[in-house]
């Protein structure tokens, strides 16, 4: 009621004036002109009582610097781009970073479920059998329900989906919700599937009568029942593509029924915690739990603790998650320091070409509160834009990586990648305000500290100049700026000369026209013959697991009786796998067909092999022994059938493991021989003549006649190989981006610096001038002065880089944290960067003429 | 320094009090108000434009007078304050506060 008159007074001000000085005029005829006081006073006090109080003076302050931006332009638009692109790129990356850590599932509750494993003394996590699932299940308590899945990648009618085989109780217990159609439900007995709202989208062209349609996957008919909520892709790091029952299980993994006893391990379990359980208390009676189940396990397999994970982000804020996530965060925040100090360097000289306007203000009773309040006023009309353009620029950014990231990585994978939502959330803009407020303090608050610490009798006397020497403030943000562009180019030149270590590497596999064929095994028999006879197929061959997707499986072997083992590399193949890459024969023969399919005990080494297991003497008719281990996995340490195998030939060395890591790059490894018929093995590898589609199209072709969808991947090798350099060239662009970003700003940092000081040092130069300083030392002593900040600014970001080195000594091989050459460039770079930037500012100075420099002022 | 006028306001309100109490009798001018608290109070308070006028505008916020534009015996154009419904009652409330706080003052300066 009170605003709104307020508001009504304030439209009629003219006329309120008019009137109260006409009644006051007509007071003070009356008084016969008495002693009466001011009378503007008692106007302004009328008027007071009517103003928005201190409302007022804020829209005053915006008015000003409103109108102080419209006479700079350059100014603002210079300070909401570096604050906005610092802004954006953090933004951009917090998204990320929310999507994974922050926003959990869209499921009932998801605080509660947590996802734990017992392991044994070899620190190995464990899965679950289904007795242990049910037992589990049964006794409702830590958890009050669970769910078993089993991750499996296959492919749906053409399209490489990951997906999930899920427990019947998966859907009820998360309480998803669906987009079309039903859930599986416990009564679902025959082969159904759900699909992932994405893939529905993205892989099935949003086809309106997906759910009814029959879709096949590892030659297996599903129905479609239902579309799930988009807002839900799983519970893995990967979103899902689809789900289906665990009862598919025997039809979809090689006939291994979960139930038939020897049980396999093969369940991850999610529970939902009792409610009012803490997960302490949880632990400890799955300890007690996983106890008994230990007992006729092989010792270093039995359970001596139980790791326990919330399951409510795709990335739980573990203490390693924080440790990976650390570095990015410093990395982009450190861009955003370096933004702020250019701007707060900007506004230091702004505020001293303004010191003069302060000093006046001050003189006419300005409190200093009040004068901070006006800076400040301006610092937030500035961070607001730029906080707007900071969005705006993370959702360019995030559309842009995206698209770029799709484009980029190698063909066969792009098939495959499935990115998370990255929508912006409350969490997201809670994040942009509190940057955006940060950095205007960072940016702001100094330069408003210090000019206003202004002295009334100088300011009086019209000297508004001598009293301020922000010097050291300004030295302390430039020395920042250089050490945080050093470092993030130091990064930068390791990255790249890690990746040109691992892409020159030679790894003696001729990858071209090679196809690696990843299937179910009950296929692959038919599918070898099948390919065999096609025309183009040159070569073809069986492999447990296909080389380069990650690290080499190792084994301990004794090269003869009574020695010590040794650690190498080794795996099972068909003897197809040397002419499909062609690997040399160097010595000897590789094992027949029919010793392969027989599993004959026969082996082929590699040169290093060779060399290391028999360090003197011929390899050849060498006895190699291996050791039985108490229970093997086929998957992750699968053993030949024999104990001992007679080495009857030697070849080439191969990588074939992870190309960023040591032990792979020995090339020392054994092959065993498998074939086709053998159980456990991947994939079927073939090398196919002409071009790439046409090759795609025969191999396609030729395993359709078997049954639909029965490959689970299809990849050509090159590929394979680019997919481990991939990780490698996004970290270079991302931490070139960043670096790059940071050295325009340092040097455009840099160049306004310097300008500003030989503006300000006019004076002291045209003496110099005067005096007969040449031309040359007016630029040595401006260079030299940016030159001297520069060197402190590297010498810390090097120490800063040394620093935080150690983090990274171990993690990857291939990345040489202390690489000389790699910190020589960077260093090189910012020095060049920081000296040319003082060269045109130096220019400056050295057209200063001293008759006019002398008489200024 | 020893003051001459001693303050009308040396509690918070008690102008505006004064004024209503005015304004209460009959309808009248700044001047008037002015004139009328001087002379009733036998020139113990003199009330300045630089108090009286703020005063004015703060009781025309809360609605406890009324201004209208008259004409003085003189043929002088004014601004006539008239006080409201609210007003009289805030008045009410006032004096029985002041009454009691008189009271409570007269009390402590007899204690002795």
């Amino acid at each position: 009621m009170k605003l709104w008159k307020r508001i009504r007074q304030w439209r009629r001000r003219a006329e309120f004036e008019a009137g109260l000085e006409e009644e006051m005029r007509f007071h003070r005829e009356m008084a016969g002109g008495a002693a009466f006081g001011s009378m503007a006073l008692a106007l302004e006090d009328s008027r007071a009582v009517w103003s928005f109080g201190w409302l007022e003076s804020v829209i005053q302050d915006v008015r000003y610097a409103l109108r102080g931006f419209r006479k700079s332009p350059g100014f603002a638009l210079a300070v909401v781009g570096t604050i906005g692109a610092a802004l954006g790129l953090n933004t951009t990356m917090f998204t990320v970073f929310n999507a994974y850590a922050l926003r959990s599932f869209a499921v009932q509750d998801p605080w509660a479920l947590y996802t734990f494993t017992w392991y044994g003394q070899n620190g190995q996590g464990h899965r679950f059998t289904w007795e242990q699932y049910q037992d589990l299940a049964a006794r409702r308590s830590p958890f009050s329900e669970v769910i078993a899945t089993e991750n499996l990648q296959a492919d749906v009618e053409g399209r490489t989906l990951f997906g999930q085989l899920v427990s019947a109780n998966y859907f009820t217990m998360l309480g998803t919700g669906m987009a079309a159609g039903r859930p599986l439900l416990p009564r679902d007995s025959g082969a159904v599937m759900v699909v992932s709202y994405d893939a529905w989208q993205n892989k099935f062209g949003a086809d309106p009568n997906l759910v009814g349609k029959t879709l096949h996957l590892r030659g297996q008919a599903f129905e479609v029942v239902g579309v799930v909520n988009p807002a839900f892709a799983g519970l893995e790091s990967f979103p899902g593509g689809f789900w289906i029952p665990l009862s598919t299980h025997a039809a979809v993994q090689d006939g291994r029924d979960l139930i038939a006893f020897p049980q396999p391990e093969r369940l991850k379990l999610i529970g939902r915690l009792e409610r009012g359980l803490a997960p302490e208390t949880a632990k400890a009676a799955l300890m007690a739990w996983s106890g008994p189940w230990g007992a006729n396990l092989p010792r270093e397999q039995r359970p001596v603790g139980v790791a326990m994970q919330s399951s409510a982000t795709t990335v739980p804020l573990t203490r390693d998650a924080i440790l990976t996530f650390i570095p990015i965060f410093v990395a982009f925040g450190l861009v955003l320091l370096i933004a702020c100090a250019n701007v707060s360097n900007m506004m230091l000289a702004r505020a001293l070409a303004r010191q003069r306007e302060i000093g006046i203000r001050v003189s006419l009773g300005a409190g200093r509160a009040r004068l901070v309040r006006q800076l400040l006023t301006e610092s937030v009309m500035l961070a607001a834009p730029a906080a707007a353009l900071g969005f705006a620029l993370s959702q360019v950014t995030i559309e842009g990586a995206r698209r770029m990231l799709f484009a980029t990585v190698p063909a066969a994978f792009s098939r495959i990648l499935m990115l998370p939502s990255l929508t912006p959330d409350w969490r997201v803009f809670g994040f942009i305000l509190l940057a955006s407020v940060l950095a205007t303090l960072v940016f702001g608050m100094v330069p408003a500290l210090q000019t206003t610490r202004s002295r009334l009798v100088e300011a009086n006397r019209g000297d508004f100049s001598s009293d301020y020497r922000p010097a050291r403030m300004r030295s302390v943000l430039l020395i920042t700026q250089v050490a945080v562009c050093s470092l993030l180019l130091i990064v930068t030149a390791i990255v790249l000369r890690s990746q040109e270590r691992v892409t020159a590497r030679t790894i003696g596999l001729d990858l071209g026209g090679v196809w690696d064929i990843m299937m179910a095994e009950k296929y692959q028999a038919r599918a070898a013959e099948r390919l065999a006879s096609t025309p183009g197929v040159e070569a073809i061959a069986t492999v447990w697991h296909a080389p380069l997707y990650g690290s080499e499986r190792r084994l301990a072997l004794s090269p003869g009786p009574n020695r010590t083992t040794i650690r190498v590399g080794y795996n099972l193949v068909s003897p197809g796998y040397f002419p499909v890459f062609r690997i040399p024969i160097l010595r000897g023969r590789i094992y027949t067909d029919l010793e392969a399919e027989a599993e004959a005990s026969v082996a082929v080494v590699s040169e290093s092999a060779a060399r290391r297991l028999w360090p003197e003497g011929d390899a050849i008719g060498q006895t190699i022994l291996i050791p039985r281990g108490d229970r093997t996995d086929p998957y992750m340490n699968r053993v030949p059938a024999h104990a001992q195998m007679r080495v009857i030939g030697v070849v080439k060395d191969v990588l074939s493991g992870y190309l960023a890591t040591r032990p792979d790059r020995d090339g020392a490894t054994v092959y065993f021989p498998t074939s086709a018929r053998a159980a456990n093995n991947d994939s079927i590898l073939v090398r196919v003549s002409g071009n790439p589609l046409a090759a795609r199209r025969k191999i396609e072709t030729a395993l359709e006649g078997i049954a639909p969808s029965i490959y689970d991947m299809l990849n050509p090798m090159d590929d394979v190989l680019a997919m481990q350099i991939y990780p490698f060239q996004v970290t270079f662009w991302v931490a070139a981006f960043l670096g790059g970003l940071a050295l325009v700003m340092t040097v455009s940092g840099i160049y306004g610096v310097m300008s500003f000081l030989v503006n300000q040092r006019t004076k002291e130069i045209g003496i110099r001038v005067a005096l007969g300083a040449a031309a040359g030392d007016v630029v040595r002593m401006v260079v030299r002065q940016s030159a001297g900040l520069s060197c402190i600014g590297v010498a810390v970001g090097v120490a800063l880089a040394l620093a935080i080195a150690p983090v990274f000594a171990h993690q990857i091989d291939a990345i040489h944290p202390y690489d000389f050459m790699a910190y020589a460039g960077a260093v090189m770079v910012v020095m060049v960067a920081a000296v040319g930037a003082s060269f045109a500012p130096s220019r400056q100075a050295v057209r200063v003429d001293p008759v006019t420099a002398l008489r200024c002022d | 320094m020893p003051k001459v006028n001693p303050a009308p306001d040396f509690l918070p309100g008690t102008l505006e009090m004064l004024i209503l109490k005015t304004l209460s009798r009959a309808s009248n001018h700044g001047w008037g108000i002015a004139q009328h608290i001087q002379q009733t109070s036998q020139d113990a308070l003199k009330i300045g434009e630089g108090s009286l006028y703020p005063a004015l505008q703060r009781l025309l916020l809360n609605e406890f007078v009324e201004a209208e534009w008259g004409v003085t015996e003189n043929n002088r154009r004014a601004r006539y304050y008239r006080i409201t419904a609210a007003g009289r009652k805030q008045l009410e409330a006032e004096t029985r506060d002041f009454a009691f706080l008189l009271a409570g003052i007269a009390r402590v300066m007899e204690a002795s």
